[in-house]
């Protein structure tokens, strides 16, 4: 052993030392992190640990309303799935649907009563009690004289019936239901032609031809999950024909890029349209109706000829398409979209529901089915207001006839073009309170923020809409337990029936009971004998749904003044033609519906079917258009029609006609959360107020605008690159026409660029 | 010419054994604390001891582990569980009046977690349970344990050579576990 | 030590090679210390900000999972190609004149491996699994994917690094024990160390001889087979562009190729600063041009095969990246490559360009350049031009990137500089074979 002296010694305690520990802190890296298992004191009797369980509840998140299970752990909803139980979805759901856990969960959510302690608009809102909330808006409403407006979203079943209640007890109040969606033209026109109140069933599963005249069915129109059902149904043919699907509208849409063939009509000329093709059916002997004298006199002026100068239809698709359409039994047609937005878009439903009449389909399977009224809630929509309701309002509340307006969970400043003047309207209103769970533009503009519930944690009832034939219902139940100091819209409504003293006609304390009793009578429509009242709503909570084989009366009879005046005008459009060249075709998109997706983050990141566009706004541009105006994909342009002018992002789009630019609905908010705001464009602000003059609707596709470029780019953001083929064989497609193969190559010659610039 | 090599070892001979010593002391240290500091048996906030309550008094497992049978997770017996026996019996020990200060107060009982899966691992107790594989496979003599120590590593190759050896339905499945 | 005045000795080998070991001037601290802060600066700090923001940072994203990194790998073991094939080759065919370049050739070659394995490195979006890769049991007893060229390179790759560092060491240490007979103190015992105890007996050389003689047969095919394998990194996909079976000769001639130049350029440096003039002359240039000459003329002639199998072959898929990669956004790299590395390398026709060193220098970087196109292009536009035109996308290079490469190649010189130091980057004995043998005095038995 050689010798060690003092120096070498220290070191090599050193070094020994710096060993130890260096290998100590090396095992200790390699341990696991210490966790816990953290037990109940006393375990909760509604859930095991570990084990999912499942709420059946109703989804709140468009009107259609279907049915949905909800799978919890541990208190905390996992994962919403459509029920298997509900006739209208079958245990579909669709994007929307499953992002209300996002609605649920969202950061952005109201926690609690606000009161404003400033400026409106200065977000200066200041925590309170629900005590204190309801005293504030309560005592403004005990005071005799007040008119007030109730403006809430569409609503049905007993939380409708308690709003009535409600602004009948209150007296000088008026209750409206307000939905930019809510298809007032289509209830105009089955009024107008059968005398209906409720929308029909459109029995897409058992049809074999479906004409859709801008109706994006398979989207957003009505009741997309259901439709979808259907029409997976009849494509997939069974042991019946194949369904043969003709999608007519300006631009193609996710339901016109599954046809099997898509025709371009000019915007607002699908009533015409559809009148050309009634002629024909006429003209070639295949309605045999006891009025059909009475048709054919009042369809003379809509020849095919006449009707593809107008519409820009060739006059010889015309009669092929009547003949197919009345050869094929059953057959089915639907209008929505532009067609049924445009300002002759009542008469442009009328023309095309009366074809369904005129190939015998109603009451038919495969065809048109009325439905029952609902048996919640009230029957009629007579509250819906349209948007010269809205603008009547506005310009109400402008002179100062409004003292107090409550809006629940309904959004009019982002909804309204700014030609209704309802942001000016809301601030010559003393009190706006409002219901709102999330800090929307209008509730951004409230005095009191009495928050509700999420649908995932109220009670309530529903009936889809439209519905599917025979009396169906369902309760909502809450699937977990509140999450923050909120209060259902029932119960908030009933708190304030109480402080107001209304106990007479609202003697409930509570949502759920009000709901339970409401459906004693759906209880009682049930056998004698069929059991008690509780066990029978145990089922319904278990099942989520009730039905009952009750149809309606399928009474087709159109009378002879409504035949004699059937006829389409020609479209207005707002804006000279010279300076506002293009017809804007604002359309709802997949994932905002209208705008209420936006502050959902996977709403947001869902790539726009047909563009792939996700996080904005774009504005879709015939190639050949843009090829013309020198503008490239990626390029920023400024829309611009008479009210107002939008920037966004031109994506070069070849299946829409090339005066015709669309803009997707949903974005371009100034409020309701951090994944909402500041993103995108609303092209709703820029429409002009055109309205359909039977309905009062917003005629949306009624607005010119200019696009011009503005030199910068700002390329939307895409899930995909290029969207032609180039010559692979990825998608096989013959043309029946020389004129298709040539307009491809000539297509597919135009430079789109890919890459940038 | 020869050259030696030993007047550089004479050279490197200090700078060698500082080395030497060094790794040795990794070595060591790294040793020492994995025995010593070990992490498989680590001290609980009351001294619940398996082999009075499973093995002396044949408590049954699924007693007290009653999600094991139909969940994911076997659980932790609430503290109302173990108050069941304890509000009369053996009152008077220390590590029960820790338990009933728990209960008392209301404050569930930090156990610390013997047997860890990493969050990317899926295991379902239920699945095994009901396949009829005894606790004691995994979990080793827990009856016998006063203290539980983790007596199987819990490595990706013991759950795999379980699926082999017993041909379990897509058992070697990366997503069987790694949903 | 002018070799004007009186013929080279076997002395004066020895005295200037040791003196390139022993004497360092300013001028070399200076250069190293730059070279240490560009890599630490270029190379390691950006690395840590991508360890920290993720592999994002690379600009790498759908399609183009692959960016400058892999070309930059790929450039790198090209590079390693030609130091220690060249010399392999070179010595079974009895080269007169690789004797003096080959060793610094070969630590080119090392450490152009070391550098490429820190390119793989780097551009693992979880490196701190990159041990995954080696075929060891495991507790989750899992093996890597072996049908995978991804996992032969790993093998391979370590084979030639292994092989590599063997046959430089090997063929030094005669070098090292001529070294340590002229040095004292720490350098002493590091050369007695590193020379192994040799002697230089009449068997001890017959041995070496031998082993270095096998070991550079075994290498040839290693190299060969190393630069296949990387090449089915690609070829193995069914990228078009990548899915050729040219690709294995192609990569391998370009290697060579690239690794050429680079060794051009190292003998360029070695020469200027390391006083080795006489040692590395006219001649050595002149067979290292004719070499490049044949080598470009070689990859012209495979690339002209790629551009007309992707003609002829008719696919829509092959033609669309044919066309892109002429006339698309990456259209003038890739007429740049060409003319860089067909075109101006004609200029080596002419003994003039070949035999004048500046010149020489600058057209092996201009091929290197052409090259590092070449490889940045391979990945850049068959990546971005896939089978479906829904997924093409570009790619562009981010700053963490070019950071990175330009750290590589400060990385790569501080190996260099550090090896100058260290081996004698000449070799000393090879050397002395081309020179005539001194006249031994009588009774004089020193060398």
């Amino acid at each position: 052993m050689a010798n060690v002296d003092r120096r070498e010694f220290l070191k090599l305690v050193g070094a020994g030392s710096v060993g130890v520990g260096a290998g100590y802190l090396l095992a200790e890296s390699i341990k696991h992190p210490v966790e816990h298992l953290i037990p109940y004191s006393v375990p909760p009797e509604e859930f095991s640990p570990g084990i999912a369980t499942w709420y059946n509840s109703v989804c709140g998140m468009c009107p259609a309303g279907c049915g949905i299970s909800v799978r919890t752990r541990e208190g905390r909803a996992k994962k919403i799935e459509g029920n298997p139980a509900h006739p209208v979805n079958q245990g579909r759901l669709c994007a929307l649907g499953q992002a209300g856990l996002q609605t649920l969960y969202n950061p952005d959510r109201i926690t609690a009563p606000m009161l404003l302690q400033g400026k409106r608009g200065n977000d200066a809102f200041v925590e309170t009690t629900w005590k204190e909330g309801l005293a504030n808006v309560s005592g403004r409403l005990g005071v005799p004289g007040v008119a007030t407006v109730v403006l809430s979203q569409g609503v049905r079943g007993q939380l409708a019936n308690l709003l009535e209640l409600f602004t009948a007890e209150l007296g000088s109040a008026e209750l409206l239901h307000y939905d930019f969606a809510h298809p007032h033209t289509l209830y105009a026109a089955n009024e107008r032609l059968f005398g209906q109140q409720q929308l029909p069933y459109y029995d897409i599963a058992n049809t074999r031809y479906l004409m859709s005249f801008g109706a994006d069915f398979l989207n957003n129109w009505l009741s997309p999950v259901h439709h979808s059902l259907g029409f997976g149904h009849s494509r997939q043919g069974g042991d019946a024909q194949r369904l043969r699907f003709v999608q007519i509208e300006p631009k193609m849409s996710i339901s016109g890029a599954a046809a099997d063939e898509w025709v371009a009509a000019r915007p607002g000329s699908e009533g015409v349209l559809a009148l050309g093709i009634a002629h024909q059916i006429l003209a070639g002997g295949r309605y045999s109706g006891s009025d059909a004298d009475d048709w054919t006199a009042a369809l003379a002026d809509y020849s095919p000829e006449l009707v593809a100068e107008q519409s820009g239809v060739a006059a010889a698709t015309i009669v092929r398409l009547a003949d197919e359409f009345a050869q094929a039994k059953p057959a089915l047609a639907i209008g929505g979209g532009s067609a049924a937005n445009n300002s002759n878009g009542t008469d442009t439903l009328v023309a095309v529901t009366a074809l369904n009449y005129l190939v015998g389909n109603i009451g038919q399977a495969g065809g048109l089915i009325f439905n029952p009224d609902p048996v919640t809630g009230p029957s009629a929509s007579s509250r819906r207001a349209n948007y010269e309701v809205m603008r009547d309002l506005a310009e109400a509340a402008q002179q100062g006839v409004v003292d107090v307006l409550i809006v629940n969970n309904t959004n009019p400043l982002f909804t309204l073009p700014t030609a209704a003047g309802f942001k000016e309207a809301l601030a010559s209103i003393p009190l706006i309170v409002s219901l709102s769970s999330f800090m929307d533009e209008t509730t951004a503009m409230a005095d009191v923020i009495l928050p509700s519930h999420t649908y995932l944690e109220s009670w309530g009832d529903d009936v889809p809409q439209p519905g599917v034939g025979f009396s169906v219902a369902a309760v909502s139940q809450p699937v977990v337990a509140p999450l923050y100091n909120t209060r259902s819209t029932g119960d908030i409504l009933l708190g304030l029936a109480s402080n107001l003293g209304f106990r007479d006609a609202i003697p409930w304390t509570t949502m759920e009971e009000c709901i339970k009793d409401g459906w004693r009578e759906i209880h009682a429509r049930g056998e004698p004998g069929s059991g008690d009242f509780d066990s029978f709503w145990h089922d319904v909570l278990q099942s989520g749904v009730w039905g009952e084989d009750v149809r309606q009366q399928q009474d087709a009879t159109v009378s002879k003044e409504v035949i004699d005046n059937i006829g389409v005008a020609a479209p207005e459009f707002a804006g000279d033609v010279g300076d506002y060249p293009f017809v804007l075709h604002p359309f709802m998109s997949t994932s905002m519906y209208d705008g209420r997706g936006a502050n959902l983050p996977w709403m947001q990141e869902l790539p726009d079917p047909i563009t792939s566009v996700v996080y904005g706004s774009w504005l879709e541009m015939n190639p050949a258009t843009a090829d013309k105006m020198g503008l490239q994909d990626g390029d920023l342009v400024q829309v611009a029609s008479m009210q107002g002018s939008v920037e966004v992002p031109v994506v070069i789009f070849p299946a829409i006609m090339p005066d015709v630019v669309a803009m997707p609905i949903g974005q371009g908010h100034e409020s309701l959360g951090r994944y909402a705001r500041n993103r995108g464009a609303n092209p709703i602000q820029i429409l002009a107020p055109v309205t359909d003059p039977v309905s009062g609707a917003l005629a949306t596709g009624a607005t010119r605008v200019s696009v011009v470029a503005t030199g910068r780019r700002a390329p939307a953001v895409k899930t995909g690159g290029e969207s032609r083929q180039l010559g692979r064989d990825i998608v096989r497609f013959t043309s029946t026409t020389s004129d298709a193969t040539e307009h491809s190559a000539k297509l597919n010659s135009i430079p789109i660029s890919v890459e940038p610039a | 010419m020869n050259v030696s090599i030993v007047p550089t070892l004479r050279v490197l001979r200090p700078a060698a054994t500082v080395a030497l010593v060094g790794l040795i002391g990794i070595i060591a240290g790294f040793y020492a604390n994995a025995t010593l500091f070990t992490d498989t048996s680590p001290e609980q906030p009351i001294a619940f001891s398996h082999k009075i309550h499973a093995g002396d008094n044949e408590v049954p497992c699924l007693y007290c582990h009653v999600q094991a049978r139909r969940s994911i997770s076997a659980g932790v017996p609430s503290v109302n569980k173990c108050m069941g026996c304890h509000l009369e019996v053996a009152t008077d020990r220390p590590q029960i009046r820790l338990l009933a200060n728990y209960w008392d107060t209301k404050e569930p009982i930090p156990w610390i977690k013997v047997h860890d899966l990493p969050d990317f691992v899926h295991f379902t107790h239920k699945r095994h349970v009901q396949a009829g594989i005894e606790c004691q496979t995994c979990h080793g003599p827990v009856e016998t344990m006063a203290v539980v120590s983790r007596e199987a590593p819990l490595k990706m190759g013991l759950c795999l050579n379980c699926h082999k050896d017993n041909a379990v339905e897509n058992g070697t499945d990366c997503w069987t576990c790694h949903k | 030590m002018s070799s004007e005045q009186k013929p080279m000795q076997y002395s004066d080998v020895n005295d200037d090679i040791v003196r390139s070991l022993v004497v360092t001037g300013r001028k070399y601290y200076i250069t190293l210390a730059i070279a240490v802060t560009v890599m630490v600066t270029c190379f390691y700090f950006p690395w840590f900000y991508q360890l920290y923001y993720g592999i994002g940072a690379a600009g790498m994203n759908n399609p183009t999972v692959w960016g400058t990194y892999l070309a930059s790998f790929i450039f790198w073991i090209g590079l390693s190609h030609s130091g220690t094939l060249l010399s392999c080759v070179l010595h079974i065919t009895n080269s007169e004149w690789r004797k003096a370049m080959y060793r610094s050739a070969e630590a080119m070659t090392l450490f152009s491996l070391l550098v490429a394995v820190t390119m793989v490195m780097v551009h693992l979006g979880r490196p701190w699994f990159i041990h995954w890769a080696a075929p060891y049991p495991n507790q989750m007893e899992l093996w890597p994917n072996f049908r995978s060229p991804l996992l032969f390179d790993v093998i391979a790759i370590t084979t030639y690094l292994t092989g590599s560092l063997i046959f430089i060491y090997m063929g030094s240490i005669p070098d090292f024990a001529a070294v340590r007979d002229r040095t004292s103190g720490w350098r002493y015992h590091l050369y007695v160390l590193l020379s192994l105890g040799w002697r230089g007996t009449d068997t001890e050389w017959h041995r070496l001889g031998w082993a270095y003689t096998f070991l550079a047969v075994l290498i040839i095919p290693l190299a060969v087979s190393v630069h296949s394998i990387v090449s089915w990194d690609f070829a193995m996909s069914i990228v078009p562009g990548l899915h050729q079976t040219i690709f294995a000769p192609y990569f391998v001639v370009g290697a060579i190729y690239s690794g050429t130049a680079g060794i051009v350029t190292v003998m360029f440096v070695l020469r200027k600063y390391m006083n080795f003039e006489h040692f590395i002359t006219k001649i050595h240039f002149d067979n290292l041009g004719k070499l490049l000459l044949l080598l470009s003329l070689l990859w012209s002639y495979i690339n002209i095969l790629e551009l007309f199998t992707a003609w002829y072959g008719g696919t829509s898929t092959e033609y669309e990246q044919l066309r892109y990669k002429l006339t698309g956004y990456y259209s003038p790299l890739y007429w740049e490559m060409i003319l860089f590395c067909a075109v101006a390398p004609l200029l080596l026709i002419s003994k003039k360009i070949r035999t004048s060193f500046v010149p020489m220098l600058i057209l092996s970087i201009v091929i290197n350049i052409g090259m590092y196109t070449e490889r940045f292009l391979i990945i850049a536009t068959t990546l971005s031009r896939q089978y479906l035109p829904e997924s093409w996308r570009l790619y562009t290079p981010s700053m963490v990137e070019i950071s990175i490469l330009v750290g590589s190649l400060a990385m790569f010189i501080t190996l260099f500089l550090l090896f100058v130091k260290i081996f004698p980057s000449v070799s000393i004995y090879e050397v002395k074979e081309t020179m005539p043998k001194p006249q031994k005095k009588n009774g004089d038995r020193s060398w």
